[in-house]
């Protein structure tokens, strides 16, 4: 199995007026290609700072993180951002989609941000929009989409590119049950046809099963569980 | 372009708060008001030069070129040209003139016979009063007849400065020409119309009968006045030896002094467009604060920082470009109404203008354009510029 990413020793503190925290001690991570790697931890494990870390969203105060063998933090601005834009999705708690476009136009612009023109980049939305079942809310606004159905716009975005990892941040953190379910069968049924990395940080246990490896983060540092 | 439909779609976007959708169309407004407002004025300043160069150069020749060298190659050169309308030798003098009565200290302009035989000075170049003969003798202005209560055929007495100065250094009696009044003008011309009479040249031997006629003067009306500067150019490549000057010489400091306030209005209404825009810095900083969320997501797609400030620059620019719109539109729509429908009257009594005379100048379009747009661009940086430095994830936490 090849290697997609491979972290060594990060460590990120964050500071405050009076005290310090370390948040990552230390941390190795390899995350091989087609992993569904699901990551436990409690509020304040250090799991989001790690995703962040991982996706070139935050920079470690130490450590590297590689990507397919090159180190990103090397990387220019623009260049982080095109390698963003190319090879890695987000999903967020809160869906954070744009208000002021509709959900058509929420799935086009990461691959707007490509150079593809809109005509194109709108057709290919579509065909997204249509592999999570939502070829019936183009031109909806998010405020005018439910919770569920605003969740499965921010994974048809973050798969536009066609990216090599995903990176979710409790993707199922805002939803009820029946859509948590909804987007968990979604999020296994792509990673099935996309061959999909995914990579998810979630304190929802039922998300364990999605999984490969399953981690868990405790106090800055990570543990191999299965 | 991906900055763009972002910030196309920003901007026509409904605001998250109204007070930031109230600001952006004071924004708009104001943008518009000053665009407008600079058309207007800076046409209506054209309108009173155009008026002025008008009054100035009516009866003037356009160029004057001196020679001392052989004048038939210049005669033969403006006769060929294309853009020449009217061209005469001329010889040009002080003089006492006037009746038993009344006597005036005057400059006289000696006109090449043929030309004042013609009649095409006073047709073309000045405006007819009462005209009896044309058998070349003197033509005088409505103003000086008035002032001299002359009229046509009446005898009146010529004597050069030259002649005088002559007469006092060799104790003779000055040499005194006596001719007839043949034609009376109006100009608009307030220095022809006051300081000028005309002769033909056939009087100039007698009139000035000492003077020494190596430099020869050429007068030269162009179909087109305004490319004087162009003809010159032209002149002095051909005849490097002779002097050259057109009408824009003549009359430098006034129509400095015009361009200078034209400028200032120019700059100073521009303050109105300027204020106009500082309203698009606030709204626009408002808009990023409120859209840091938004920021941050799109940098997580894979915006760069460079495409986070281009997004709010467009949004800002296009709220100065709808104002510009707007404002050019408002603007040629006020010119337009009082170049043919003369709303903004004038009292013709006190004026020789029935209504506020406006012009647009080709140049003046795109310097206001270029001023507003470059203003909404500079209003819209500094908020740009602070949207590309937001972090993403301090942004991204915040809900």
């Amino acid at each position: 199995m090849s290697v997609l990413i491979n972290a060594t020793q990060l460590v990120k503190e964050f500071k405050s007026a009076n005290k310090s925290i370390k948040v990552l001690k230390n941390i190795d991570l390899t995350i091989n290609k087609n992993d569904r790697i699901i990551i436990f931890g409690a509020s304040g494990a250090g799991k989001s700072t790690l995703l962040n870390i991982l996706s070139s969203l935050d920079f470690p105060d130490s450590g590297k993180v590689e990507f397919e063998g090159i180190d990103i933090f090397s990387k220019t601005d623009d260049e982080i951002s095109a390698f963003r834009n190319q090879n890695i999705g987000f999903i967020f708690q809160f869906h954070h989609l744009l208000p002021e476009f509709t959900a058509l136009e929420n799935v086009a612009i990461p691959i707007m941000i490509n150079g593809i023109p809109y005509k194109n980049a709108v057709k290919t939305a579509e065909e997204m929009l249509h592999k999570v079942n939502l070829s019936d809310r183009f031109s909806h606004k998010p405020a005018e989409l439910s919770g569920g159905e605003q969740q499965r716009v921010a994974i048809a975005r973050a798969l536009i590119n066609s990216p090599k990892i995903l990176f979710a941040d409790e993707p199922t953190g805002n939803l009820d049950s029946e859509n948590s379910k909804i987007i968990q069968d979604l999020l296994l049924d792509l990673h099935n046809k996309l061959d999909l990395t995914i990579v998810i940080v979630t304190h929802n246990s039922e998300l364990e099963k999605l999984g490969n490896r399953i981690l868990k983060m405790e106090d800055g540092n990570i543990f191999k569980i299965s | 372009m991906f900055e763009f439909f972002i910030g196309n779609k920003y901007h026509k976007a409904k605001k998250r708060l109204s007070f930031i959708n109230v600001i952006n169309k004071i924004s708009v407004v104001g943008i518009a008001i000053g665009v407008a407002t600079l058309i207007v004025v800076l046409s209506v300043f054209n309108g009173f030069r155009e008026i002025s160069t008008a009054l100035m150069t009516e009866g003037e020749p356009h160029l004057i070129i001196q020679t001392t060298n052989d004048s038939e190659d210049i005669s033969n050169f403006l006769k060929s040209s294309e853009f020449v309308d009217l061209f005469y030798k001329f010889e040009e003098g002080k003089v006492l003139f006037g009746n038993k009565e009344h006597f005036e200290i005057i400059n006289l302009i000696l006109i090449e016979d043929s030309i004042f035989r013609s009649k095409q000075l006073i047709y073309n170049k000045l405006s007819e009063y009462d005209t009896i003969f044309y058998d070349g003798n003197l033509a005088i202005s409505f103003y000086s007849a008035i002032e001299m209560n002359l009229q046509v055929r009446d005898s009146v007495q010529i004597t050069s400065f030259e002649s005088l100065e002559n007469s006092v250094l060799t104790f003779s009696i000055p040499e005194i020409t006596t001719t007839q009044i043949r034609n009376i003008y109006f100009s608009r011309n307030a220095s022809l119309y006051k300081n000028y009479i005309f002769a033909s040249s056939n009087l100039a031997s007698e009139i000035f009968p000492n003077r020494n006629r190596n430099t020869q003067s050429i007068a030269i009306f162009l179909l087109n006045l305004e490319i004087a500067n162009e003809f010159k150019t032209q002149l002095s490549a051909n005849f490097p030896d002779a002097i050259v000057k057109t009408w824009n010489d003549n009359h430098a400091q006034i129509l400095n002094v015009m361009k200078i306030e034209s400028f200032f209005a120019y700059l100073l209404l521009s303050l109105i467009i300027a204020v106009a825009a500082f309203n698009i810095l606030t709204s626009l900083t408002m808009s990023v604060q409120i859209k840091k969320k938004d920021i941050a997501i799109l940098r997580s797609f894979g915006v760069s920082r460079k495409g986070i400030r281009n997004i709010f620059l467009f949004e800002g620019l296009l709220n100065g470009i709808k104002g510009t719109s707007w404002g050019f539109l408002l603007g040629l729509a006020i010119y337009f109404v009082q170049k043919y429908f003369q709303v903004y009257k004038l009292d013709s009594s006190k004026y020789i203008l029935d209504a506020m005379p406006v012009s647009i100048s080709f140049w003046d379009l795109p310097a206001i354009v270029l001023m507003s747009v470059f203003l909404s661009f500079a209003s819209s940086y500094y908020p740009a510029k602070k949207a590309s430095l937001t972090n993403i994830i301090e942004s991204i936490k915040w809900e």
